[in-house]
C-alpha cells in the first residue's frame, strides 16, 4: 500500500441553492427474494487493522471492514456519483451556502434498535472535534463549521463560518452516526480517569462498535479474521449475504492462492498479477472467476514532489529556534520542474513498471471529473527539451566533467526521499537515478520507514519525493487543503511549500462559488496553472484491479467502482463460514 | 553436581542482565525517536493533543522519558546524558519486570485487546512451539537412522552419497525452499495441490473432533516443517554419523565383537546406545537457531507464530517487545546450553563438573 | 583400509620436517571434494573481480579518430583495483613463500606468516596510494550508444548497461538467449551481470563478517587462555552473552535504526554480524591456549624470556588455526543465509543474490531470475560447507588417507 493520505473531500454533482428533493437511499440495492439472501461473503485484507473504531480508525483495513457496519447521513451513490440520503431523508442548503439542514428517516435505528435521533448526530460530530479524541483527519474537514444543533429530534443543522460549496459532502458524508446512548460516558469520561473508573475511553475503543449499518460485528481473531453478521434490526433493505469474513493473509502470493483455490471471493492485487492471470484457466465469466479493471476518483495519483523551498533551522540568542524559509536552490525554478518532468519518461514506465494499469496524471484532479481541463496533455518525455530548460535556468555542463552545475559551480544533485517497502518505488526509483546520471543529474534515493518519512515531510526536509494521493470518493475535489498557501504552515498537506497567490485565489473563489458551471471554469483554469508551474511531476492515475469469483451476481463497475453490497450468490453455489480449508 | 548446576543457574543472571542491557540500550540509543515514529505511523494526520498526551503516557509507561540531569537547556539532552538515561532505563525496565509488569507494546494486541508482551507472547508461543516441537522430533526420527545407516556403510556408496546430499540440503536457504513448497506442493499453485498454503489450522477448525482437529494441525504444519526440518537433518545426521563411529571404534565394542555377538546387535545395543546422547545434546541446543529459521518460515505461511511478531517488534522498535523477546529468546538459550552441558556430564562419568 | 593398515605408514623419504599445516594442507589436497569447492570459491571470486570486463557499458578497448583509449581503466574504481591486486597476490603467495623460506627457516619464523605479511605490506600501501591519489571516471559515457561511430571497440562480453534505465526497461523479463545468456530481470538488467557484481557483495560480506569476528575472536581467545583467573571468568561471560543474544533481530533493529547516510546497511549487516560471531572462534581460541599453556615447550620457551606474542603467534594460533578455519567457512555460509533472510523481509536495498531471490519468489514463472540466484547461494554456500567439512577432516587424525 503506497503512503497515501486521504485527499481533501468530495463534492455532490448536483449542488443548487435551494431544497433538494429526497433521494431513495438505498437505490442501488436491489429487492432480493428470499432465495438469494444467504451465503457468506469472504475478503481477505493483507494486514491487520490497528483497530475498528470508526472514529479513530487510522488505515485502510479498518475502511474496509466499517463499510458494512456504520453509515452516515449522505453517501455517493456507486452507480451515479451523486450525493444521496442514507440517514437522512432529505436536506436544504441555504441561499447564502452557509447552513444545511438534514432530515433524518424516522425509521433509521441502531443495532440494539434504539432509534436514530438528531441527539446522536450532534453527538457524533462533537467526537470528531473534541480535542482529546483521536480524530484529527476527520476534525480538519470540519474545521470552518461553527455549529452542530439538534433543532428537533428529526432534524439537525450544520452552519459554516463561511460560504462553502461542499457542505453538503463535509457535512454529510464524513463520520459515521454513533449512539449516544451507549458511548456518551466513554467520551465525557476524563482519560486519566479511566482505569480507576472502569469505563474504556472512547480512544482506546478497539472493537465492537455498535452502528447502524446492515452488519454487527462478531469477532476478530488476531492474526487471522474478523468476522461480521448481518443486523437482523437493520431499518433499511437488507443485504443479500449473512455474514461477511474478511481473512487475514500478509503474504501477496498466498492470498493469490487463496483466492484461486476458492477460499476467497474478493482480492485486490497488483498490476503484476494481472499479466499473470489473464490467461489463466479459471479466468471466464462462464468459469470461476473474472479480473476488473476500472479508474475511480478513489484510486488517486501517485506523484514525485519538488520541494520548492528549503529550510534553515537558526538557534537564536535566546535559546528558541526558528525555522527560516528560503527559496529552494534548484526546484524553486518552474523551468528546472518543467524539466525533470520531461526526463520523466512516463509512458515507458506505465508500461513496463505499472503494466499499463492506470494512466498517465498530470493534474491535481481526477482526469475523468469535470474539474480536469481536457485541454492540458501531459508533458512528453523529451531530453531535448529538458536540457533546454536546464541550460535557460543556469544549468549545463559547464566543466565537461559529465555533470550539470550552475554558474557558482554547484552540481545539480539532490537527494530524493521515498517510503521503503513498495516494490514499485524502489524499482522507480533506479530507473530514474540511471537515466538522470545519463543526463549528468546527481540523484540520491533514500527509503525511509514510513513514519521516519512522515516526519521529513512534516517538517519539508526534502529535495524530492514519491507519494501518492488517495483519491476521495467523489467527482469533486477541494484542492485547498493541498496547494493553497494557508497549508503550509502547521504542518499542513502543502508540503511542498507551493506559494502562488494567483492559485490561491483560484482556490478560494472555487471554493466559495455555489454554481457548479463557475466553478469548473475556476478549478480548469487552476488545473492550467498548475500543469505550467509543475510543483509535482504527476505521475500515474492509478487503477484499480480486482479479482472476483463468478459465483457472485450481479457484479458491475459504477463511476465510483464496485459496490458488494449490491452482490448476492444462488444457493446451490455457497460456501461454509470458511469454505473449504486453505 | 548440584552446587555446579546452582552456580550455572547463578550465572546465568548476569548473563540475561548483559543481553537485555545491550540490547536495551542498542533499541534505546538509536536516532529517532521511537515513540513518535510509532505514533505517526498509525495515523495519517494526528491530533496534536492526544499525540501528545499518549506518547507522554507511553513514555512514562516505558521509561523513555529522557531526564536532563544537569546542564542549562531543558529540551536539548547531550550524549552522556542520553547514555545516563538509558541506564536508568533499563534500571527502571528490570524493576518492573521483577515486579511482572513488562510495559506494554506499542503496536501489537493480543485478540481481547492486551497490550501486555507477555501475553503477546504466550498467544503465539503454541504456534512456534508445536512447530519447532514437530520438527525436532522430525530431525530426530530422520537423522539416527541415516546417521545409523552412514556410518553402518561407512566409506561405500551411501555415506558418501547421503552426506552430500544432507549438506546440499542443508546449503539451500529457507526462503528459496519455503518459496518452492508454497508453490509446487500447496493449494492454488502449480503442481501437486496437496497441503495447505496459509495458517495452521481450517477456518472451521472449532467445530471439528479432536481427533480431526489434531489431524488437521498436522496437514497445516507439514510444509512449515518440512522448511524447518531439511536443515537440521544435515547437522544432526552427521554428527550421528561420527559420534556412532567412534562409539563403534571403542575398547567394549571391540570386546563385544570379540565376544562373538552379531554386528548388529554391536552396533545398535552397544554403540547406539553411547552415541544417542551427544545426539540428544546437540538436539537441545540446536533449538535456538531453530527459532532463527522460524521466522521466514512463519512469514511465507502466513503463521502468526512468534517469529512474526519479534521481527516486527525490531522493524518499528516496539521496545517492550523487543525486551521481552530477548529475555525469552535468551533464556532458552542459555537453558539448552545448560541442559547440554549437563546431558553431557550425566553420560559421560568421566566429566566431572565442580 | 583398516584402521590396522592406516597406521603403518610407508616411512617417509628423507626430507625437511612436515609442518603440522603442511600435513593438513596434504590431506586437503587428497579430497575431491574440498579441492573442487576452493576451486568454485576462487573462480567465483574471480568472476566477481573481473565483472566490469565481463558485462557492462563501458568499453575495453576503443578507437576513434585514429585515438586509442582504454576506457575500463578510467571507471575501475579504487576498491575494485585493489581487490584485482588482492587476488594476484593471493594466487602468488606460493612463489613468495618459496622466496621466502630459506630465510625465514634460519631465523625460525613461519614463511607462509612472513609471505602474508609481505603481501599485506604491497596491498596497503598501494591502497593508500590509489585512494589519496586518483578519483574514477563516472560519467555514463554513452559508448555503447556511439558504437558505430567508433573504428574499433572491444566490449565487455555482454554490451549492455550496467543498471537499466528506460531502454533496458523495454527489455524487461526476458527469458535466456543469446544476447542474454541468462535473461533479463525485472528491470531488463541483465541477469548474468547482477550475478557477478551480487558475488562481489556475498564475498565481501562473508569475509569482511567472518574477518572481523576472526580478529575479535583470536584476539580475546588468546588474552583469556593465556591469562586466565578473573579475565578468563568475565571474558566468558561476556561470550556467552554474544552466544544468547538473538543476531538476527540485533540485526534487525541496528540496520532499522542507522541511518543510510552513516553507514549503508550491508556494511551494518557486515558490522553486527562480525562483532557478534566471535564466540566460537574465542571458545577455540582460548581452549587450545589452556592446551599448551601447559606444556613443557611453552614454560621452557618462557623461561627462555620468549614473549608471549611471539609464543602465540607461533604455536597457538598454528595449532588452533584449523577448527578455526572450519567455524570460519561456516560462519561465512551463515553470513550469506543472513543476507538472504534480511532482503526476505525487505531491509536490504543493494542488489545481491537475497534481493533478486526475494523479487524472483514472487514471480516463479520466470524462472531464470529465482532459479540463478538460488542456484549461486545454493552453490557458493554448499562450497563454503564442502571446504568446511574437508578443513574438518583433513584435520582428524583418524580421517588420515
Amino acid at each position: 500500500m503506497t503512503g497515501r493520505r486521504r485527499a481533501a473531500l468530495t463534492l455532490a454533482a448536483a449542488a443548487t441553492l435551494v431544497a433538494l428533493a429526497a433521494r431513495a437511499a438505498t437505490a442501488d440495492i436491489p429487492d432480493f427474494t428470499p432465495d438469494q439472501m444467504g451465503g457468506t461473503l469472504r475478503r481477505c485484507i493483507s494486514a491487520e487493522p490497528q483497530n475498528l473504531n470508526p472514529i479513530t480508525g487510522k488505515d485502510l483495513y479498518e475502511r474496509y471492514v466499517n463499510e458494512y457496519v456504520f453509515e452516515r447521513l449522505l453517501q455517493y451513490n456507486n452507480d451515479t456519483g451523486e450525493l444521496e440520503g442514507v440517514l437522512a431523508k432529505s436536506w436544504e442548503i441555504s441561499e447564502d451556502g452557509k447552513t444545511i439542514t438534514y432530515h433524518l428517516r424516522p425509521e433509521a435505528c441502531f443495532a440494539d434498535g434504539h432509534p436514530v435521533t438528531s441527539e446522536d448526530v450532534v453527538f457524533s460530530f462533537n467526537i470528531v472535534m473534541n480535542a482529546e479524541i483521536d480524530a484529527r483527519s476527520m476534525a480538519s474537514y470540519l474545521s470552518k463549521c461553527e455549529s452542530c444543533t439538534a433543532v428537533d429530534p428529526h432534524t439537525v443543522r450544520f452552519v459554516w463560518k463561511e460560504k462553502y460549496f461542499n457542505v453538503a459532502g463535509a457535512s454529510g458524508n464524513i463520520f459515521s452516526v454513533l449512539p449516544k446512548h451507549l458511548y456518551a460516558k466513554n467520551v465525557d469520561v476524563n482519560p486519566e480517569k479511566a482505569e480507576e473508573a472502569g469505563i474504556t475511553h472512547y480512544n482506546d475503543l478497539v472493537q465492537g462498535i455498535v452502528g447502524t449499518g446492515p452488519y454487527v460485528f462478531e469477532y476478530w481473531k488476531t492474526g487471522e479474521e474478523i468476522s461480521l453478521v448481518r443486523n437482523p434490526k437493520y431499518w433499511g433493505k437488507p443485504r443479500a449475504f449473512d455474514r461477511i469474513t474478511f481473512r487475514i493473509i500478509t503474504d501477496e502470493q498466498a492470498s493469490v492462492q487463496a483466492f484461486l483455490s476458492g477460499d476467497i471471493d474478493y482480492l485486490a492485487v497488483t498490476p503484476e498479477w494481472y499479466l499473470k492471470l489473464k490467461d489463466h484457466d479459471g479466468r471466464g465469466k462462464d468459469k470461476d472467476f473474472e479480473i476488473y479493471r476500472y479508474s475511480s476518483p478513489a484510486n488517486g495519483f501517485s506523484f514525485i514532489g519538488w520541494n520548492n523551498a528549503s529550510y534553515e533551522t537558526v538557534v537564536e540568542a535566546d535559546g528558541k529556534t526558528t525555522r527560516i524559509e528560503h527559496r529552494h536552490p534548484i526546484f524553486s525554478d518552474p523551468r528546472v520542474r518543467r524539466a525533470m518532468t520531461h526526463l520523466v519518461d512516463r509512458k515507458s514506465l506505465l508500461k513496463y513498471l505499472y503494466h499499463d494499469i492506470g494512466d498517465i496524471a498530470n493534474g491535481p484532479f481526477w482526469s475523468e471529473s469535470p474539474q480536469s481541463d481536457p485541454s492540458v496533455k501531459p508533458l512528453p518525455y523529451d531530453r531535448r527539451e529538458a536540457m533546454r530548460l536546464l541550460a535557460e535556468a543556469g544549468w549545463k555542463d559547464r566543466d565537461n566533467d559529465g555533470w550539470i552545475e550552475n554558474a557558482s559551480g554547484k552540481p545539480l544533485a539532490f537527494e530524493w526521499t521515498i517510503p521503503s517497502g513498495h516494490q514499485q518505488s524502489m524499482d522507480l526509483a533506479r530507473i530514474i537515478k540511471e537515466e538522470f546520471r545519463r543526463n549528468g543529474i546527481d540523484v540520491k534515493p533514500r527509503f525511509l520507514d514510513w513514519p521516519v518519512f512522515i516526519t521529513k515531510l512534516d517538517n519539508r526536509d526534502f529535495d524530492a519525493i514519491i507519494l501518492a494521493w488517495g483519491g476521495s470518493g467523489a467527482l469533486e475535489h477541494d484542492p485547498y487543503q493541498i496547494w493553497h498557501s494557508d497549508a503550509i504552515a502547521d504542518q499542513g498537506h502543502n508540503f511542498i511549500t507551493f506559494r502562488n497567490a494567483q492559485a490561491d485565489r483560484l482556490i478560494i473563489e472555487a471554493r466559495t462559488e455555489l454554481d457548479l458551471a463557475r466553478r469548473t471554469k475556476l478549478f480548469r483554469e487552476f488545473h492550467r496553472l498548475v500543469h505550467r508551474l509543475q510543483p509535482y511531476t504527476f505521475f500515474i492515475d492509478r487503477q484499480s484491479l480486482r479479482l472476483i469469483s463468478t459465483r457472485m451476481q450481479n457484479v458491475t463497475v459504477g463511476k465510483l467502482g464496485i459496490d458488494t453490497q449490491q452482490w448476492w450468490i444462488p444457493r446451490q453455489l455457497r460456501r461454509g463460514k470458511g469454505g473449504a480449508a486453505p | 553436581m548440584r552446587t555446579y548446576i546452582l552456580k550455572r543457574l547463578l550465572l546465568m543472571v548476569p548473563t540475561l542482565l548483559g543481553i537485555t542491557l545491550l540490547t536495551y540500550a542498542i533499541v534505546r540509543l538509536a536516532p529517532g525517536d521511537p515513540v513518535e515514529a510509532l505514533i505517526r505511523s498509525q495515523a495519517g494526520d494526528i491530533n496534536p493533543q492526544v499525540f501528545a498526551r499518549e506518547a507522554d503516557r507511553i513514555r512514562e509507561r516505558l521509561g523513555l522519558k529522557d531526564y536532563n540531569f544537569w546542564g542549562q537547556d531543558p529540551d536539548h539532552i547531550d550524549l552522556p546524558e542520553k547514555v545516563l538515561n538509558a541506564f536508568y532505563g533499563y534500571g527502571r525496565w528490570v524493576w518492573h519486570m521483577a515486579h511482572g509488569d513488562f510495559g506494554e507494546s506499542m503496536q501489537y494486541r493480543t485478540t481481547d485487546g492486551s497490550k501486555d508482551p507477555a501475553r503477546l507472547y504466550l498467544e503465539r508461543a503454541h504456534v512456534t512451539i508445536t512447530l519447532n516441537a514437530i520438527a525436532e522430533v522430525l530431525i530426530f526420527l530422520i537423522a539416527i537412522p541415516v546417521g545409523l545407516a552412514a556410518a553402518r556403510y561407512r566409506g561405500r556408496l551411501f555415506d558418501r552419497f547421503s552426506t552430500i546430499m544432507l549438506l546440499g540440503f542443508w546449503s539451500v536457504p529457507h526462503v528459496l525452499a519455503g518459496t518452492l513448497l508454497l508453490n509446487y506442493l500447496a493449494r492454488g499453485g502449480i503442481g501437486l495441490e496437496w497441503f495447505p498454503y496459509a495458517g495452521l489450522h481450517s477456518l472451521e477448525a472449532q467445530d471439528l473432533t479432536w481427533l480431526k482437529s489434531f489431524g488437521d494441525v498436522f496437514w497445516h504444519a507439514t510444509l512449515p516443517v518440512m522448511c524447518l526440518v531439511y536443515g537440521g537433518l544435515a547437522y544432526l545426521a552427521k554428527l550421528g554419523r561420527a559420534s556412532l563411529l567412534e562409539s563403534i571404534r571403542a575398547d567394549y565394542v571391540r570386546t563385544a565383537r570379540a565376544k562373538g555377538l552379531p554386528e548388529s546387535r554391536v552396533v545398535y545395543h552397544h554403540a547406539l546406545r553411547n552415541s544417542l546422547l551427544p545426539m540428544i545434546t546437540t538436539m537441545v541446543m540446536m533449538l535456538p537457531a531453530l527459532l532463527g529459521g522460524s521466522v521466514v518460515v512463519e512469514r511465507i505461511f502466513s503463521i502468526p507464530g512468534m517469529g512474526q511478531l519479534v521481527v516486527g517488534a525490531a522493524m518499528q522498535r516496539d521496545l517492550a517487545v523487543i525486551m521481552f523477546g530477548t529475555l525469552v529468546f535468551g533464556t532458552l538459550t542459555l537453558v539448552s546450553l545448560l541442559v547440554g552441558d549437563l546431558l553431557y556430564a550425566w553420560a559421560d562419568p568421566r566429566i566431572r563438573y565442580d | 583400509m583398516t584402521e590396522a593398515e592406516a597406521t603403518i605408514q610407508a616411512p617417509a623419504a628423507a626430507g625437511p620436517p612436515r609442518t603440522y599445516g603442511s600435513i593438513v594442507w596434504g590431506q586437503l589436497r587428497k579430497r575431491p571434494s574440498a579441492m573442487g569447492s576452493l576451486g568454485f570459491i576462487i573462480l567465483l571470486a574471480l568472476g566477481a573481480i573481473l565483472a566490469p570486463f565481463i558485462g557492462g557499458e563501458v568499453p575495453i578497448r576503443w578507437v576513434e579518430d585514429g585515438q586509442v583509449s582504454w576506457p575500463i581503466f578510467q571507471y575501475l574504481s579504487n576498491a575494485e583495483y585493489v581487490a584485482m591486486l588482492a587476488f594476484a597476490l593471493g594466487l602468488a603467495l606460493p612463489i613468495t613463500i618459496r622466496l621466502v623460506r630459506p630465510r625465514a627457516e634460519q631465523v625460525g619464523a613461519s614463511p607462509v606468516l612472513q609471505a602474508l605479511a609481505i603481501h599485506a605490506g604491497i596491498l596497503a600501501a598501494a591502497a593508500v596510494i590509489l585512494f589519496a591519489v586518483r578519483q574514477p571516471e563516472r560519467r555514463y559515457g554513452f559508448y555503447l550508444e556511439r558504437a558505430e561511430k567508433a573504428e574499433s571497440t572491444w566490449f565487455p562480453l555482454i554490451a549492455y548497461a550496467r543498471n537499466p534505465g528506460y531502454k533496458e526497461l523495454a527489455d524487461k523479463e526476458q527469458p535466456p538467449s543469446w544476447e542474454h545468456p541468462l535473461g533479463t530481470g525485472r528491470l531488463g538488467d541483465d541477469v548474468l551481470i547482477r550475478i557477478l557484481y551480487g558475488a562481489r557483495t556475498a564475498l565481501t560480506i562473508g569475509f569482511v563478517a567472518v574477518g572481523i569476528s576472526l580478529a575479535i575472536g583470536v584476539v580475546l581467545g588468546a588474552v583469556s587462555g593465556n591469562f586466565g583467573g578473573w579475565v578468563d571468568l568475565a571474558l566468558m561471560r561476556v561470550a556467552e552473552v554474544f552466544m544468547s543474544i538473538p543476531r538476527l533481530i540485533l540485526i534487525i533493529i541496528m540496520v532499522t535504526v542507522i541511518p543510510p547516510q552513516w553507514l549503508s546497511p550491508i556494511w551494518t549487516v557486515v558490522l553486527v554480524l562480525g562483532l557478534t560471531g566471535w564466540t566460537g572462534t574465542y571458545r577455540l581460541m582460548r581452549a587450545e591456549l589452556l592446551r599448551i599453556r601447559d606444556e613443557d615447550y611453552m614454560t621452557a620457551a618462557r623461561a627462555l624470556g620468549v614473549r608471549t606474542g611471539r609464543l602465540l603467534v607461533r604455536h597457538a594460533i598454528p595449532n588452533g588455526l584449523a577448527p578455526i578455519l572450519v567455524g570460519a567457512t561456516f560462519g561465512i555460509a551463515g553470513a550469506i543465509f543472513l543476507e538472504v533472510t534480511l532482503a526476505f523481509l525487505g531491509l536490504v536495498q543493494t542488489p545481491s543474490w537475497g534481493t533478486m531471490l526475494n523479487d524472483g519468489r514472487q514471480h516463479l514463472a520466470y524462472w531464470w531470475i529465482w532459479v540463478t540466484s538460488g542456484s549461486a547461494i545454493f552453490l557458493t554456500v554448499f562450497a563454503y560447507n564442502l571446504l568446511g567439512e574437508g578443513i574438518r577432516d583433513a584435520v582428524d587424525p583418524k580421517l588420515r588417507i
